[in-house]
């Protein structure tokens, strides 16, 4: 994500209603940055922009300064965190980029399988895992499409940075627009009418765990090891490159070696670290951390 | 329902300390590759480990402690980060000298505070210089890189400027390009670069 020097930047926060200078949103953006490793171009001015007056309102700020103020004395953290809610994006559905889970009950499991006994436990990570659509679609497809689910311990965690959309994960409820892609069949097995909405049925919600985290702390990230499978798609691209490397570090220090991760479509582990071997199975390449460390 | 929940470990402490810097800088040389790489990867949080992180790269023969080191290195950017980098120019192992060069050019200003001792290097460690200033984001780089074109004396440090300058170079290159030729005129291969990048640049 290239940085322009302030004076470069445009200005949009003259002409709001709750004006925030380009230094204020350097400041702002910084902030942000060392707090979730995440860094906004110039092309996210008004969207952030727009946000941070939201929440100042909320709060009855009557300047960005005091708004900013309150953030970097804010010990309990609730205000950063709503803010963080805010700032991110969660859009989602099911199935999203499905070959990947193809590859993940054709190939990659089956892989993983035959290192690990029958019952042993087999842990899958959502990460971000958003308003849980995507840990809800491998849970299906682990279920669906892979013999083998019966001999062993399938264990599917969901984290985000976002306190918000975990809350929402939790409870399970889309409606038709997150359900695009699943047919009717799939629909009857795992999804029950609720006001108009689907929700997933408790015995899949209850099986899985959600929880706030910040890939960006090394701390919290360390806390999770022996994942055999890290699903991380879209979230790596909006991290600075200091940022993403250590992201990624994180990632492959919470793998078991051997285990694999997934990620968007666009992105490539090959651009941001030698850590990983790339993998094609199926329709897409997945990136292994490799048996022995190097 | 073969899907199990599982058990979340408890949260971090909020008053919870890297570990202490010592320690850290005793555990780049433990035996455990996991260890060596934990404490890599802490030490990226002390700007005054610069030094101790560059002497245990040159050492480090595992790739995932390497990927490690060098994150920190990049994370502290220092000039003591970037002048611990450069002996590794000279290493004979190609990766190693691959991953200084590739760390430097993710630190422009302190690389730039550097230029001094990597062109009062070997003739390799100077291309190797070259390569650097070419990808590195600061306003002075074509300077930099107009004043190897003025004064290097060895023609294959001048020609990896003459190819840095293709990609970057504006019309203030055009005269020392020029000059260039003047310097060196009987090397048929760079009288084929500069008027390559004669074209290149005039086009922009």
């Amino acid at each position: 994500m290239a940085l322009k020097h302030p004076t470069e930047l445009a200005d949009p926060g003259k002409a709001a209603d709750f004006p925030i200078t380009v230094d204020e949103f350097i400041r702002f953006r910084d902030f942000f940055h060392q707090k979730i490793g995440i860094q906004f171009a110039e092309s996210k001015r008004y969207f952030v922009d727009k946000r941070i007056a939201e929440r100042a309102r909320i709060k009855g700020c009557e300047s960005f300064a005091d708004y900013f103020r309150m953030l970097r004395f804010d010990t309990s953290g609730g205000e950063t965190q709503q803010l963080i809610n805010l700032l991110t994006v969660n859009e989602t559905y099911f199935f999203r980029e499905n070959y990947q889970l193809e590859a993940l009950v054709q190939f990659v499991l089956p892989e993983i399988a035959a290192r690990k006994r029958p019952g042993d436990t087999i842990r899958i990570w959502s990460l971000p895992c958003s308003t849980g659509e995507e840990p809800y679609s491998i849970a299906i497809s682990v279920l669906e499409s892979w013999p083998e689910s019966d001999q062993y311990q399938v264990e599917i965690l969901g984290s985000d940075v976002d306190t918000r959309v975990l809350g929402s994960a939790q409870a399970g409820v889309y409606g038709e627009r997150s359900l695009q892609n699943v047919g009717p069949d799939l629909r009857t097995r795992y999804f029950r009418k609720l006001a108009g909405e689907h929700q997933i049925i408790s015995e899949l919600r209850e099986s899985i765990e959600f929880f706030q985290l910040n890939l960006s702390s090394k701390k919290e990230m360390s806390r999770y090891r022996n994942v055999d499978i890290i699903f991380c798609r879209n979230l790596l691209i909006y991290f600075d490159d200091v940022s993403r490397r250590e992201a990624v570090e994180s990632i492959f220090e919470s793998l078991t070696p051997g285990g694999f991760v997934f990620l968007g479509h666009s992105e490539s582990m090959s651009r941001m670290s030698s850590l990983f071997s790339p993998r094609r199975l199926g329709d897409c390449t997945v990136y292994q951390r490799p048996l022995e460390v190097r | 329902m073969p899907l199990i929940k599982s058990k979340k470990p408890p949260a971090p402490a909020p008053d919870e300390q890297a570990p202490a810097f010592e320690t850290l800088v005793v555990d780049l040389g433990n035996p455990q590759t996991q260890a060596r790489r934990a404490a890599a990867r802490w030490l990226g949080e002390y700007p005054e480990s610069a030094q101790a992180l560059c002497g245990a790269l040159a050492m480090e023969a595992h790739e995932s402690v390497r990927v490690a080191i060098l994150t920190a290195l990049i994370k502290i950017g220092s000039k003591a980060a970037a002048n611990g980098l450069i002996p590794l120019l000279q290493s004979e192992d190609a990766g190693l000298r691959n991953s200084a060069i590739e760390a430097l050019k993710t630190m422009p200003d302190s690389s730039g505070e550097c230029l001094k001792e990597i062109f009062a290097s070997s003739t390799d460690v100077r291309i190797f210089g070259v390569e650097i200033l070419g990808a590195l984001a600061h306003p002075d780089r074509q300077s930099w890189l107009l004043q190897v074109l003025e004064a290097d004396r060895e023609v294959n440090v001048c020609a990896a400027a003459v190819e840095a300058l293709l990609g970057c170079g504006d019309r203030e290159a055009i005269v020392p390009l020029r000059q260039l030729l003047e310097r060196f005129p009987n090397e048929p291969f760079l009288d084929f670069s500069v008027h390559t990048a004669l074209e290149r640049i005039e086009k922009r």
